[in-house]
């Protein structure tokens, strides 16, 4: 892979993964800094422009490795946390809230998976329920997987665990590291679906459809129950075409090997989408969902009704059981 | 536009030259010269002076946000060639050490490496560049643009082996001049990420204040309408100048803009 810049905190230099990850890339320049921050965090950033020429800086996370996932996030446990080994994402959807939510669209890696990990287990040493455990909150769990080889080493760990389960979210089919273990149920590879004319518009440098539902059946086939993400699921058509997608989709793939489906509405806070409009000022679609945030429609807010339309279309070929409305 | 600030005449002699730059006369405090897509300003040295010019530049020419700022000057260094061009990755100022990290643009034919500002002529010598001014420029320049916007190009003009001797200050001009291919791949490149990422918001924000300028509204009725008109604009590639339908309430107005939408 070739990047421009390297960033990397003095205190991974000499880091196991850093050094596998460092050999893996081809970059013109490479730079020590003390902490990730100093070159993530200023403000005065442009997102965008970054976006068309991303360095990659090489970190130690130390702190709030596991979070506490948003109530309702959920794939029907009581327990919810999110982690990410990586902040940003090689892919450019328009709707992303990371382009809101950070300074930099650098790609930070974060090299002490070791860390992860006893952080998860110390959460499951306190807890007698079982919990979930989310990847690819803040990137995408599986499209820089040839580098980082994040899921590689830690699937082999994960499996292990009894009471902890964990989805692998991702739009990506690069299913490598998954393959290369037996299926488990305590993993859930979750993978991201909507038409293939939303792909198109905008979830710019992603895998088309089809190939995700191949990367799906071709783990289904393997044995791997799977997640389906409608999240967000973005429609433009008629409702009554919505009812012929979703039939397309579910029989291009093993109903009785989907572990869960999830459905979401485009959303996110007011102040990721003020800094979205500035740093995308010639993007109708961010402009539109800011104008509709600041001046409401007065025929109201439908977006509740819509997620009960998705949800009963979807009931018609998965047990209600297993769909979330997140 | 791209604003050049350099510390000394020998540094700014060979861009005024190359890019026919004319004297802004009317501005005393800094020389400052012109044309339709440059300003260069000459700073004088330090780090003060170099963040004072940067603030000045912006005040004088319009105020206007977003545009490139590009340091340019000669720098030391322990073991570099003399006349060697590089855009600068780094920068840490000596006394505060607090360090900055400019973005580099991709520009495969020019290295990069540290800069560190120093108060005083650093005749030491390291393996990052020296110079007496970028900490400040770049501080500052950063209260007016996008970092993304802001770069510094140094070339070599001292080492350990042949120190800076001020009686060839002539030879400055020169140093610079050999690297002009390279300066204009720079310019290019920068003028290109600007292009593609500010220039569209610039005239759409241009035509859309021109509409603005010819109702009386509130200030929130204001940031109103100029959003909707924005988003009448990008979904449907132009804007009518009679889109008012000749309306002057802003209430109608927004219900005409919601309409069309």
């Amino acid at each position: 892979m070739k990047i421009k810049n390297l960033y990397i905190e003095e205190e991974a230099l000499n880091n196991e993964k850093a050094l596998n990850i460092e050999k893996k890339l081809k970059y013109e320049s490479k730079i020590i800094c003390k902490n990730y921050r100093e070159i993530f965090n200023p403000k005065n950033q442009n997102f965008r422009i970054q976006k068309d020429q991303p360095s990659i800086i090489l970190a130690i996370k130390k702190k709030n490795l596991i979070l506490q996932a948003p109530e309702n996030f959920n794939i029907g446990f009581s327990k919810n946390y999110y982690f990410s080994h990586m902040l940003n994402c090689i892919y450019d959807c328009n709707y992303c809230f990371l382009q809101g939510m950070f300074n930099s669209a650098h790609y930070v890696i974060f090299v002490n998976y070791d860390d992860f990990l006893l952080n998860i287990k110390n959460k499951l040493n306190k807890s007698s329920d079982n919990i979930c455990f989310f990847s690819g909150y803040d990137c995408d769990s599986l499209a820089l997987e040839d580098i980082t080889g994040f899921m590689e080493y830690f699937l082999e760990k994960f499996i292990k665990l009894n009471n902890g389960t964990l989805e692998i979210r991702s739009k990506s089919t690069n299913i490598k590291s998954i393959k290369k273990y037996d299926p488990s149920n305590n993993i859930v590879p979750a993978f991201s679906l909507n038409p293939e004319c939303s792909i198109k518009s905008h979830e710019h440098n992603t895998p088309k459809l089809i190939n995700r539902i191949k990367a799906i059946n071709e783990l289904q086939d393997l044995g791997w129950n799977i997640g389906i993400r409608f999240d967000p699921f973005i429609w433009y058509g008629e409702l009554s075409e919505m009812s012929v997608f979703f039939k397309e989709i579910f029989k291009s793939i093993d109903k009785k090997r989907i572990h869960s489906v999830t459905i979401g509405n485009f959303r996110m806070p007011n102040s990721y989408l003020k800094r979205m409009v500035k740093i995308s000022p010639t993007d109708p679609y961010i402009l539109e969902k800011h104008i509709n945030q600041i001046l409401p429609s007065e025929s109201g807010n439908n977006a509740e009704s819509k997620i009960t339309t998705i949800k009963e279309k979807i009931s018609e070929f998965v047990d209600n059981s297993k769909i979330f409305v997140n | 536009m791209i604003h050049i600030i350099t510390a000394t005449n020998s540094e700014a002699k060979f861009f005024i030259n190359y890019l026919d730059l004319k004297r802004i006369n009317s501005i005393k405090e800094f020389q400052v010269y012109f044309n339709e897509k440059f300003s260069l300003t000459v700073s004088g040295i330090g780090k003060i002076n170099s963040a004072i010019s940067v603030c000045s530049t912006y005040h004088e020419l319009g105020e206007i946000k977003n545009n490139c700022w590009i340091n340019i000057g000669i720098a030391g260094h322990a073991s570099s060639i003399i006349g060697e061009l590089f855009i600068i990755n780094k920068i840490i100022d000596s006394t505060s050490l607090k360090t900055y990290y400019p973005y580099s643009p991709n520009i495969d034919k020019i290295n990069q490496l540290s800069c560190t500002t120093y108060e005083r002529v650093d005749s030491q010598y390291s393996d990052s560049l020296s110079d007496m001014e970028l900490s400040g420029f770049y501080q500052t320049a950063n209260k007016y643009s996008f970092r993304e916007l802001i770069h510094s190009l140094k070339i070599v003009s001292d080492n350990k082996e042949k120190p800076f001797d001020y009686d060839e200050k002539d030879k400055i001009e020169k140093l610079f001049e050999v690297k002009k291919k390279y300066f204009d791949i720079f310019f290019e490149k920068v003028m290109d990420i600007w292009s593609k990422n500010i220039e569209d918001e610039k005239k759409i924000d241009k035509k859309i204040s021109n509409l603005l300028s010819k109702i009386k509204t509130t200030k929130s009725e204001y940031e109103q309408i100029k959003k909707l008109l924005k988003l009448t604009y990008l979904k449907k590639k132009k804007i009518e100048n009679n889109i008012f339908m000749g309306e002057k309430k802003p209430k109608r107005i927004l219900s005409i803009l919601k309409r069309i939408l």
